[in-house]
């Protein structure tokens, strides 16, 4: 009994400050640092759920996004009863905010699957140390995603005539729209995340469960841990299943960016309609995904004392993946405005002109001064591996991709093949409000998760220890 | 991977297993002057046809081929390197040996030098010109052929003009002998010397290498491909010539690698670990991507609808153009899909093999797909769909003709045969890369 | 805690004064290696009703003691295909005919021929993404499903979970349990044998 109660009471390994960015040529350099054991490990990830308080940065951050998510209902009541006209629409400028935001928002999920997915797929295992928040972040943005389509059809009540449900008009949804591929691909993503979510969180809220000391904590973490009790029969199936999973969410993620995509691109509007935005989006989407990963683990690691296992080769490696996605999505804007010239086709060239040069040329400069310029710094190894610079970076390129959605969207409408109908967007109280109270949710969802739940895959670092190899040191 | 992660004792590796005991270069000659002979007759098959349009067409989808094979390796290559990979330094050899074709490739590429020269008087019966292949090459031609084409065409002419086509293609050949050059030497060369230096060299230039591949590929799509049809334009062809490039190189990998492993080489260096990842790859870009990429392109343009893009898709789904799209969306995705699902089939030496055959096939059917097929002409006149079918019922894929397979299988001997030449002479795995004990003791999960 | 007493029979008296029968032996490892060791020999030694648990999966761990490829992928593959066939008929009936159907003949429905932008009735290639979506939706949760089904999840009650020491098999120790309804299970040989693979601990775990 003793040595089990002092390993748990055992002291936080401190931060230890080894520069592990630095590749060796051959061999592989550590991903956990500071960690003697695997305890270590376990400790150091879940003192962040069990302190009594959390910390007072949490609480301010909390309030904030607390209050954002009440002037989102706000805005969004307001929304309901009124109509979509308080948004600053009009005609020819249908779509704007609402449907910037929901891409904004679903292509920042993409990151999380592209980490738990992909990155496994390619056995990166240094996905490992920031796999869990990523995915946790998927689930958040594709609920904030949702939100936006679901309330820009106006008459919310009606939504369920986007389900293939038998009705008494006896009409069904028709098939051939994109929209409705959007319901099936944002619905089948957010299910197929969660699911992949709470299947790798099992294992961990086992290992919740076992250190917890109050009833309800024992009880909750306990049900949801559903009685795992880490037999090597049931990892044997459990870790199938995570590649089965893997390998499905992996086409999954494709597909919900190129729906995405498709509601633009199967139109005829020019600026529009060009074969290359599926991947393009896909690319983008990874892009801001990363950013945002960014943005949140910078400050989460200093916050919670995790730079052991979220270590500055995590942040590194990332800043990589931004500067491959970015160079991807540059290659996307060039082939747009080489083809719009090679098109010959009239209407092609001025759209792509009207970007550049139009009404809303400035937001096309921060497109791409923010998606193709800035992140080329991160060539630098300095800049890559520097906190302040890749967190300004990561807050850049989210900027940037929400600008990109609303040229896309904004720019096409308002300039289209008819001058006389020509008109122009400003957002109104509502447009920003809605905006920044998704922001609002997805932090409160994001602070909760922290809070309550292992941030760290626990069981999965562990497995990239080198103490875990069977067929190491005795 | 287990404990050596922290020191690299060189691998003990038997000589016999990846030096050649003179049956590679014996195969090598053979398979390289079989190529000779067979490009002779070919060109000399196709020449007696009399029909130049379409011996020029054979011609340059059997050079695409091999083109994309070689493209293909080079960038499994400079992934490697890229993502700094721990299981491939075994295999990466075979794919290096096989990008080193395009020091040489340039030199089948000659013929189109010569039809630019001829191109360029004007005087009558001058011989044919870039127009044989690119009808954007001869705006006096195409406007008496087809006058609503060349008005279009005409607006491109800055960039589709024949001197600024050969000042691109003498970048795309050189840019790509350059990096194939500098990942064979390299490799290579650390051969002898299992200097760190190199794999460091390899690793900081990959970025660039590939960025400058990804723009020299996709112009040279553009170029060769979809000016074929000058008016039709689409912003994924460079992709979609990508994935060609991935089908056809990476299956090529495999299947040498895999002759070697028949003839009793690698033995110990080369496991069906590896053979499973490559058959991954294969799987994951040469099926599932290209079919992401070759639906999308479709899609969107079956769904737009707007007439000066869905001419491209028309003329391949008239006639015998018709089952050739269906047998690509059969033999290309479908059924390989199924076939490579499966872990055990990927680990089959056999069945990877016939894996690895079947889709360099349809990768060639692809490149057939891309070039040959004409818009007709009269497409305009037509009232609807099936009445333009119903005219143009009786097109014909050309398949039949011989001078495809000899040519075919001379560019393929000529290659095949420097690739193995190539390995014959420096061995056939990367022995003092740093990470070849990591990669010869890799597992998959 | 850290001796046993063997002599206790099948059957033991529990802190609350009831009885229970022996349900197993569970015996700590220190290490992954140590582990890995054990169970090889576990597994040569011919046991059938016993198992590692551990707090990672430990890389071959199952191919030592002798576990089979799970038939989870396969089951898949058949979910897959279930949902890409419904995916299409769904959209086939629903906006390409106009035949009626009912379910178990109390919801009847009817397909509603819908023509638009000039698109054919059977649309294939726009009927292609909700395809997709229907079978990785359906293959996902199957494989979710299945893997708990198969392991016997969720079970809140397992008695391995009442033991105090076996809460480290989430944390830092590995355990290996045999159980008392194996054929050669016998309590003293098998607890001497445990303790010969060098487990730091061995102890009895009642049902």
């Amino acid at each position: 009994m003793t040595t089990v109660s002092s390993a748990i009471d055992r002291q936080d390994p401190g931060f230890i400050e080894v520069d592990n960015t630095v590749d060796p040529v051959s061999g592989r350099a550590p991903l956990v640092l500071g960690c003697r054991d695997f305890h270590d490990v376990t400790h150091s990830v879940c003192r962040v759920n069990e302190a009594p308080k959390a910390p007072l940065a949490w609480w301010v951050a909390f309030a904030i996004s607390l209050s954002l998510v009440g002037f989102l209902g706000v805005c969004v009541l307001y929304l309901i009863l009124t109509g979509v006209g308080v948004w600053g629409l009009n005609n020819p400028v249908m779509w704007a905010f609402d449907i910037t935001n929901f891409v904004w928002w679903v292509g920042i999920g993409h990151a999380g699957t592209l980490i738990s997915a992909i990155l496994f797929l390619f056995r990166q295992k240094w996905r490992t140390g920031i796999n869990r928040f990523a995915e946790a972040m998927t689930i958040f943005a594709v609920i904030c995603a949702g939100l936006f389509p679901g309330i820009h059809v106006g008459r919310v009540w009606f939504a369920y005539w986007l389900f293939p449900i038998p009705n008494q008009m006896d009409m069904w949804p028709q098939f051939r729209s994109p929209l409705l591929w959007d319901v099936f691909a944002v619905g089948t993503y957010f299910t197929v995340s969660l699911v992949f979510w709470y299947v790798g969180l099992i294992p961990d809220l086992a290992t919740m469960r076992d250190r917890a000391t109050g009833k309800l904590r024992q009880f909750a973490y306990g049900f949801f841990a559903l009685g795992w009790r880490g037999s090597m029969r049931h990892w044997h199936r459990y870790e199938v299943a995570y590649l089965l999973l893997a390998a499905l969410a992996t086409p999954l993620v494709l597909s919900v960016h190129s729906v995405v995509s498709f509601d633009f691109a199967v139109s005829q509007l020019p600026g529009w309609h060009t074969t290359i935005f599926p991947p393009y989006f896909v690319a983008g989407a990874i892009f801001s995904g990363f950013a945002m990963v960014m943005t949140l683990a910078v400050p989460a690691r200093e916050l919670f004392g995790l730079k052991n296992i979220i270590t500055l080769r995590h942040l590194d490696n990332m800043n990589k993946i931004i500067l491959v996605t970015g160079c991807i999505v540059g290659y996307a804007y060039a082939m747009e405005f080489f083809i719009a010239w090679y098109s010959g086709a009239l209407y092609e060239k001025f759209a792509f002109l009207n970007r550049a040069f139009g009404q809303y040329w400035w937001a096309y400069f921060i497109m791409v001064g923010s998606n193709v310029i800035t992140p080329q710094l991160f060539w630098f190894k300095a800049i890559r591996t520097s906190i302040p610079l890749m967190f300004a970076l990561s807050i850049v390129v989210n900027i940037g991709m929400w600008f990109e959605r609303f040229v896309i969207i904004v720019s096409s409408l308002a300039n289209d093949f008819l001058p006389s109908s020509w008109d122009a967007f400003f957002p109104t109280w509502v447009d920003i409000g809605t905006m920044l109270g998704a922001i609002g949710l997805f932090s409160t969802l994001f602070l909760l998760f922290c809070r309550y739940l292992p941030m760290i895959a626990i069981a999965e670092v562990k497995a990239v220890m080198p103490q875990a190899d069977p067929h190491g040191q005795h | 991977m287990s404990g050596h992660d922290h020191h690299t004792a060189a691998p003990k590796i038997p000589q016999s297993a990846i030096v050649d005991d003179g049956r590679i270069a014996t195969f090598a000659r053979a398979i390289f002057a079989a190529g000779v002979i067979a490009l002779g007759v070919g060109l000399y098959v196709g020449w007696k046809q009399g029909n130049p349009n379409q011996f020029a067409k054979i011609y340059l989808v059997d050079f695409m081929f091999v083109l994309a094979l070689a493209l293909g390796a080079l960038v499994f290559t400079m992934i490697q390197h890229l993502t700094k990979a721990g299981w491939s330094p075994a295999v990466r050899r075979v794919a290096e040996a096989h990008g080193a074709n395009l020091r040489w490739l340039w030199v089948l590429a000659l013929p189109v030098v010569w039809l630019w020269w001829n191109g360029r008087s004007h005087d009558e019966g001058h011989g044919p010109g870039l127009d044989l292949l690119w009808p954007w090459a001869n705006l006096e031609h195409l406007a008496a052929h087809d006058p609503a084409e060349a008005e279009l065409v005409e607006k491109k002419s800055a960039y589709l003009n024949p001197d600024f086509f050969m000042i691109r293609n003498l970048a795309y050949f050189a840019i790509w002998a350059l990096l194939a050059n500098f990942y064979f030497g390299r490799s290579v060369h650390q051969d002898s010397t299992g200097s760190e230096a190199d794999t460091k060299s390899m690793r900081k230039w990959a970025g660039p290498a590939i960025i400058l591949f990804g723009v020299t590929t996709t112009f040279a799509a553009f170029d060769w491909a979809m000016s074929l049809s000058p008016a039709w334009f689409s912003t994924m062809f460079g992709v979609y010539f990508f994935c060609v490039c991935c089908t056809i190189g990476f299956s090529a990998i495999a299947v040498t690698l895999l002759r070697l492993k028949q003839l009793g080489f690698l033995n110990g260096v080369v496991s069906a670990e590896h053979m499973h990842d490559l058959g991954k790859f294969i799987f994951a870009f040469g099926v599932v991507f290209w079919a992401y990429i070759a639906f999308s392109q479709y899609m969107l343009i079956w769904y737009g609808n707007i007439p000066e893009e869905t001419t491209w898709f028309a003329a391949r789904q008239v006639g015998a153009w018709a089952w050739l799209s269906a047998a690509l969306l059969f033999g290309h995705f479908v059924i390989p899909f199924v076939f490579l699902l499966s872990r055990w089939v990927k680990r089959w030496p056999l069945l990877l093999l016939i894996g690895g055959v079947w889709m360099m096939a349809f990768g060639w059917l692809d490149v057939w797909y891309l070039v040959v097929p004409v818009v007709p002409s009269d497409i305009g006149t037509f009232d609807t769909w099936n009445a333009f079918a119903a005219a143009h019922a009786d097109a014909t894929t050309g398949l039949g003709n011989p001078a495809i397979y000899l040519i075919l299988f001379g560019m393929l001997g000529l290659s095949i045969g420097s690739a193995a030449m190539r390995l014959s002479r420096v061995g056939l795995t990367c022995r003092r890369d740093p990470r070849i004990a990591e990669s010869i003791a890799f597992e998959n999960f | 805690m850290s001796t046993l007493t063997i002599e206790r029979p099948t059957t033991a008296r529990t802190a609350d004064g009831s009885t229970s029968r022996l349900w197993g032996l569970m015996a700590e490892f220190k290490t992954p290696s140590a582990i890995f060791e054990a169970a090889g020999k576990v597994r040569d030694a011919g046991y059938r009703h016993w198992d590692c648990h551990v707090p990672f999966p430990v890389h071959g761990l199952d191919k030592q003691m002798g576990v089979k490829r799970t038939i989870i992928p396969v089951i898949v593959f058949f979910a897959g295909l279930t949902g890409c066939s419904v995916g299409f008929l769904l959209q086939a009936f629903t906006n390409a005919t106009g035949a009626e159907w009912s379910f178990w003949a109390i919801v009847w429905v009817t397909g509603y021929p819908f023509l638009i932008s000039g698109k054919p009735l059977l649309s294939i290639p726009s009927f292609i993404p909700v395809m997709f979506e229907i079978t990785i939706l359906l293959s996902a949760l199957t494989t979710a499903g299945v893997m708990l089904l198969f392991n016997g999840l969720p079970r809140w009650n397992h008695p391995l979970l009442a033991k105090k020491r076996f809460l480290r098999a989430s944390d830092d120790r590995f355990f290996i349990v045999i159980e008392s309804r194996d054929g050669r299970f016998i309590r003293s040989k098998t607890e001497d044998f445990l303790k010969g693979l060098g487990a730091v601990h061995v102890e009895a775990v009642e049902d």
